[in-house]
């Protein structure tokens, strides 16, 4: 899974919000790291509605323009958790590694 | 709306025509409002990076879209330009079942007349490409 497209699914995961919603909650979470444009943005999320991972939650109309919120879905959420599990094992092992070898050297 | 956030709504408009018409209808007008705001926020550079990220995007939106006609297509393409292939093949599938359900009802077991089932669906299949076929 793509840094941007786990960004994305973590800021749904807190709860249902619109495209600029997302955008700045992504850049809350990467600490201003990663600063999503509508382009990048929008291509995931017509990806991932068509994979099922999130959907719509409702439309509002604000200052004469759209803004339609999405919302994780349960096989979004448990795609999320498979990934963040995965990533998790994998800091586990190179933080693991990375300790002083503690007088087990050679 | 300033003279120049109308300036600007028209350009991020004439690139949101890159994108397919069906991806423009489902998502131009939500793209439009967060380009603008994302505009007010940053400056010249932010600006030309938001049509860049547009252009890339509108690339990858076409090659993807295109990916999934072609899959969704892929077996009448091949009834289309194969059609005496694909109509061979299925007569040949629904000549085998039958064997199959043949053998089965020897040995006594008579739920293989349940497989028959997959016969005529095969066998209508076959007809309507061959129906295709004639029409051309």
């Amino acid at each position: 899974m793509q840094e941007a497209t786990f960004l994305i699914l973590t800021a749904l995961a807190g709860g249902a919000r619109h495209g600029y919603g997302i955008i700045a909650d992504v850049e809350q979470i990467s600490d201003q790291r990663v600063r999503l444009k509508a382009g990048t943005l929008y291509a995931a999320l017509d990806r991932l509605r068509d994979d099922g991972l999130i959907e719509v939650d409702r439309e509002e109309i604000v200052d004469s323009r759209l803004r339609r919120y999405y919302r994780l879905t349960a096989g979004g959420s448990a795609t999320l958790g498979e990934e963040a599990a995965r990533l998790h094992t994998h800091v586990q092992t190179a933080l693991s590694r990375l300790q002083p070898a503690g007088g087990m050297g050679t | 709306m300033t003279n120049s956030d109308a300036r600007l709504e028209r350009r991020y408009r004439r690139l949101l025509h890159l994108y397919p018409r069906s991806y423009q209808a489902k998502h131009g007008e939500d793209m439009l409002g967060v380009l603008m705001r994302d505009s007010k926020a940053g400056d010249g550079r932010s600006r030309l990076a938001s049509a860049r990220d547009l252009t890339r995007g509108a690339l990858l939106v076409h090659t993807r879209y295109w990916w999934q006609m072609r899959a969704a297509t892929e077996h009448q393409r091949l009834a289309v330009r194969h059609p005496l292939i694909v109509i061979r093949v299925r007569l040949a599938v629904a000549v085998w079942l039958c064997v199959l359900t043949a053998l089965l009802c020897a040995r006594g077991d008579w739920w293989g007349l349940a497989i028959l089932l997959f016969v005529v669906a095969h066998l209508v299949l076959a007809g309507r490409t061959a129906a295709r076929y004639r029409a051309r």
